[in-house]
């Protein structure tokens, strides 16, 4: 029971996280492969508020995530005018300069050695510091998140998103500020990340560089990609199964030297398959062109 | 002051003048019909005027205000509407949708209005849903509302990107080639269309290579060749004009030599 709440809590946190990049690339056509980065902006932030300064992670969580919401903009005000694949490198190297960040200003991220006792959510006298007191919170995270983002996509603001995925010159010739809107989604969705990076880091209690690898932005696209692409109920779907599915091949009795790998390399053969058979993804309906 | 006037535009793409020192005026209220062969320069003019692209030199102003520098959305929202010659439709949204995104919002299209789903916002949704459902009236297209643009016929296609401009409610219209490649009955329906526009008081450009819709459709004609204007005047004038014909099928005086 404990180890299904955990692996429960973990795709909770990935449904944030997937929830948040399908605003930027599903719905506003933006490839952004930098997403992790905005998590690790959130962990690190709170977690480090938590210890250097004792302040609670219910203020450090919303302080992570402004901060990650922030990086957001830094990060996009030079590149969100860059076309498609450049903006794609832009994100991924942003990506790779915060993993680095957090590897080598060892003063302030204590690099490869980590952040261990990473204080849990005080509540109500006591602390989240259990799965099945833990499991509450992610929910209700995930569900806000999906709630918020709902209300976003089935708005005339959301529309703009979509029309821009869609041709970017008809959305200018409609009198859309383009550059605007793709800053707020992208925004939007740092925040979101910054939020997931730091319910992350209370709950495990222990985080250091290896947990935002740059892999790591290209398995969550790969959930929303899996899930389907501007569809918010497709990357529930796509973050659940992709983080289960792993989790069976320990039952098949594989040690975690070989499973690790594996993981990736069903990721890849299943992004492959889909490609191939099913572009759209699980129950996505707007297609690459 | 002239409503919309082009003075001394050039635009080079390496080397290749697309526009040669053009100089232009039109009318308010008028319906000017774009002419010349192809590589003239008419659609690069039109991606000057709309803020796609910029000038090599030259100015365009509108409304006695000079809009060359202008970013696109600005121009769009400055009143001046186009239509693409290889039509540029939000291809994998609805046809309602389509039409929403040309109609204004005032609050209702911001983030906050959004997540709060303000009564604002509802409103403007409910006002601007019927505007785009008498667009649709208008076009033939009410029964396709839901339909994704994606699955409209060529023509259909067609009168949805003209019905989008015209949910902008600009004051000057610029057509690439509206009529290009549709059934008569639908051209027909388009120099309609066009022809209310005008009397509602806006002024039109477009650009077209049939000479029998140019004829029906337009006051004025303005004939490119080689980035330059080389006739402009009423279609029966430029019918007959002999640098026209030339621009066309190359100079008749001078028999092959073999």
């Amino acid at each position: 029971m404990e180890y299904f709440l955990h692996i429960l809590i973990i795709a909770e946190i990935y449904i944030i996280l997937s929830l948040s990049l399908n605003l930027v690339l599903g719905f506003t056509g933006l490839p952004a492969f930098g997403h992790i980065a905005f998590a690790a902006i959130g962990a690190y932030t709170s977690s480090l508020l938590a210890l250097n300064y004792g302040i609670s992670p219910w203020i450090g969580l919303p302080v992570g995530a402004i901060l990650a919401a922030i990086g957001g903009i830094l990060i996009g005000f030079p590149s969100i005018r860059l076309k498609g694949d450049y903006f794609a490198l832009a994100t991924f190297g942003f990506g790779l300069i915060v993993y680095s960040i957090a590897k080598n200003w060892v003063e302030l991220t204590r690099g490869p050695m980590g952040l261990p006792g990473i204080p849990a959510f005080p509540f109500l006298g006591g602390s989240l510091d259990s799965v099945f007191s833990y499991f509450p919170l992610t929910t209700a995270f995930a569900l806000i998140t999906y709630f918020v983002l709902k209300r976003i996509v089935n708005s005339p603001f959301g529309r703009i998103l979509q029309s821009i995925r869609e041709d970017e010159i008809a959305a200018l010739s409609m009198g859309k500020n383009v550059t605007k809107y793709k800053l707020i989604a992208f925004t939007i969705g740092a925040f979101f990340a910054g939020i997931a990076g730091s319910l992350y880091a209370h709950y495990i209690t222990f985080i250091d560089p290896t947990s935002f690898m740059p892999m790591e932005s290209i398995a969550i696209v790969l959930m929303v990609v899996f899930g389907g692409m501007g569809s918010l109920e497709g990357s529930i779907l796509g973050a659940t199964i992709l983080v289960i599915f792993p989790e069976l091949l320990r039952f098949v009795g594989l040690p975690d030297a070989v499973a690790a790998p594996l993981r990736q390399m069903i990721y890849g053969l299943l992004l492959i398959v889909l490609m191939i058979k099913r572009p759209q993804g699980l129950i996505g309906k707007y297609k690459f062109k | 002051m002239d409503f919309f006037e082009i003075r001394n535009l050039t635009k080079e793409f390496d080397g290749v003048r697309a526009i040669d020192n053009l100089s232009l005026s039109v009318d308010k209220g008028s319906i000017t019909a774009l002419i010349g062969p192809n590589g003239a320069g008419k659609t690069t003019l039109f991606n000057i005027i709309s803020g796609f692209l910029k000038p090599s030199n030259g100015e365009v102003l509108y409304n006695e205000k000079i809009i060359t520098h202008l970013n696109p959305y600005k121009i769009s929202q400055e009143g001046i509407g186009r239509t693409f010659q290889n039509i540029r439709l939000f291809s994998q949204l609805t046809v309602l949708d389509n039409l929403l995104l040309g109609l204004k919002y005032n609050e209702g299209e911001s983030l906050l209005a959004a997540i709060t789903q303000s009564k604002k916002m509802k409103q403007e949704e409910k006002q601007n849903t019927e505007k785009a459902l008498e667009l649709l009236k208008l076009i033939n297209l009410l029964d396709k509302k839901d339909a994704l643009a994606e699955n409209l016929s060529y023509g259909q296609r067609k009168l949805l990107e003209i019905a989008r401009a015209l949910a902008l409610d600009s004051k000057l219209l610029l057509f690439d080639e509206p009529t290009a490649g549709l059934f008569p009955e639908m051209t027909e329906k388009i120099i309609e269309v066009v022809k209310q526009l005008k009397q509602q008081g806006k002024t039109i450009i477009f650009i077209e290579h049939d000479m029998k819709v140019v004829s029906k459709m337009a006051d004025m004609v303005i004939v490119l060749n080689y980035g330059k204007k080389i006739a402009e005047g009423t279609p029966d004038e430029i019918r007959q004009n002999k640098d026209v014909i030339e621009a066309y099928l190359g100079k008749i005086e001078e028999p092959v030599k073999i």
